[in-house]
């Protein structure tokens, strides 16, 4: 059984989005400046574009040495929004990974959605999208500047880093402030095409199977406690084994979130179960603490990283279960520039390694 | 006349105090920023804490489902940092950062609108029926509309959206 690997696409392409995305920046530039006289597009108007890019350097050492200590360079994301009228916009994100030995490029459209936002209780997407499972998924993306931690919760690592989850999705999905709560509770609802865990012959954009996934998530914002915000989400699914059989797949998230601009306290659960057509049953547990203080530019911060995946589980057994140490220290020098260091003390496969991380992040 | 000389001495020996005593008194209250609407917009009251989401991008509709478009004055100005450090209490920096992730998140298409003058402020809002914007309390003319800030006016002593460091400000810190 192999298991899907990302698409790559053509290097020509990449050079052409990204150029698209240096020509949308300088109108960014010009737009953010101006003082229009409407805050809505005059009819014929072309729609503004905001357009980033975040980039980062890594280095990465490790003992006993599983493969040499080597400089990286990250993902570059490509971000590009605009939006189109009053109600309609569009979000594009694209991630262009370079190898550090030679320019080989890797793009892959990680995020496009044409979204319609009726008010705050209500804006349907439709499109690529980071699922709403639990909390990191859909508030961290791909660009790591706003991740305080060099890496993503193991739990949470994308699918083409041996991530577990389906952290992104084909298909529609709708969020918004629930009426009558002062906007302190918000929901999400999705339903997408779901992870494609078997490579078949067909399209890779085609669902492989008539049931798609579904997430639904709820998460409360108090306002007499700014920055915390607790909640939690299911996610199901079937995924198909063969064109007669399928497994279905449930994750079940919960989250309390404390995040303000001096200190960040995050936990995140998750548990993934799949259940065979005999009524077999398998049961993955994972999660993450982590907790930050800012002290002028510098950050100190920890987190305890969990993930525990019985062997015999279908789809992800093979990934091995882990537990991290992560202890380090962000600086933010400059604006829009970030250099984290982290020691992580890892146990995953059976093995104790320990690592040493810098990674140096900005925007642009 | 003996008994009046001590007197004058300590009026003469107390009047700067005195004076100083007078100046506070007359002093005026620390100085209000008014939050301006177009004057067709059905709103006149917000509570402190929806004026904070409205500012802190979480509500981007008015409730007669028109979008709203929040207005600052440009980066590096005073009156954006006093702003933006009384109504959401972030720096202009962390607040940058805000909208940023805020945008990534495509939660927001584009961040507030950056004007250069009061002037600006107010021809902006008086052209835009979605807009909220910033002004001292002296600087309103009769082309925008003043919020009740919790159902208080600029003029209320206890109107919360001020410059001075105390109060509701001070517990943002």
């Amino acid at each position: 059984m192999a298991f899907v690997k990302r698409a790559s696409s053509r290097v020509g392409l990449s050079i052409a989005i990204a150029v698209a995305l240096i020509v949308g920046l300088s109108s960014a530039v010009e737009a953010q400046t101006a003082e229009p006289q409407h805050d809505e597009p005059l009819p014929g108007s072309r729609p503004e574009v905001v357009a980033h890019a975040f980039g980062s350097v890594d280095f990465l050492a490790s003992h006993p040495v599983e493969t040499p200590s080597s400089f990286a360079l990250g993902q570059l994301s490509l971000f590009v929004t605009s939006a189109l009228n009053d109600r309609f916009s569009v979000l594009a994100e694209l991630v262009v990974e370079a190898s550090a030995g030679d320019t080989r490029v890797l793009t892959n459209v990680e995020r496009l959605q044409l979204t319609y936002r009726l008010n705050d209780h209500l804006a349907l997407s439709a499109g690529r999208y980071h699922t709403g499972i639990g909390y990191y998924n859909a508030a961290f993306h791909h660009g790591s500047y706003f991740e305080t931690v060099i890496g993503r919760p193991r739990i949470f690592a994308f699918e083409h880093d041996g991530g577990v989850l389906p952290d992104h999705e084909v298909g529609l999905s709708a969020r918004g402030t629930v009426p009558k709560t002062g906007s302190m509770l918000r929901y999400v609802a999705e339903v997408g095409n779901g992870r494609r865990w078997v490579e078949t012959n067909d399209g890779v954009e085609l669902d492989q199977n008539q049931a798609k996934s579904t997430n639904v998530g709820l998460a409360l914002r108090p306002d007499s406690w700014r920055g915390l915000e607790v909640g939690g989400s299911f996610y199901r699914d079937d995924i198909p084994t063969s064109p007669d059989h399928a497994i279905g797949q449930r994750i079940a998230a919960a989250f309390g979130v404390y995040r303000t601009p001096s200190t960040e306290v995050m936990a995140e659960w998750l548990q993934l179960s799949y259940r065979q057509e005999n009524g077999a049953r398998y049961q993955s547990r994972g999660g993450y603490v982590q907790a930050s203080r800012a002290f002028g530019k510098l950050r100190p911060y920890y987190r305890y990283d969990r993930l525990d995946i019985p062997a015999n589980t279908p789809f992800i057994g093979s990934f091995g279960s882990s537990e991290f140490n992560i202890f380090g220290v962000r600086l933010d020098p400059a604006d829009w520039v970030g250099l984290k260091t982290q020691y992580e003390r890892r146990h995953e496969n059976g093995g104790r390694f320990n690592v040493a991380h810098v990674q140096l992040v900005f925007v642009f | 006349m003996g008994s009046v000389r001590p007197v004058l001495l300590t009026l003469l020996l107390f009047a700067p105090m005195a004076r100083s005593v007078l100046v506070r008194q007359q002093a005026p209250p620390p100085q209000a920023i008014a939050i301006i609407v177009h004057r067709s917009n059905p709103v006149d009251d917000l509570t402190f804490s929806e004026l904070r989401r409205i500012f802190m991008l979480d509500t981007q509709t008015w409730p007669h489902g028109r979008k709203i478009t929040v207005v600052l004055r440009d980066k590096g100005q005073p009156d954006r940092a006093e702003a933006l450090r009384i109504i959401v209490g972030l720096s202009e920096r962390e607040y940058d950062r805000h909208v940023l992730l805020r945008t990534f998140q495509g939660s927001v298409n584009f961040g507030p609108r950056a004007i250069q003058s009061a002037a600006g402020m107010l021809r902006f809002v008086y052209n835009a029926p979605g807009a909220i914007g910033h002004v001292h309390a002296d600087e309103v003319d009769g082309s925008v509309k003043v919020l009740r800030i919790d159902g208080m006016l600029p003029d209320d002593p206890k109107y919360p959206v001020r410059r001075s460091i105390t109060g509701r400000d001070d517990e943002e810190q």
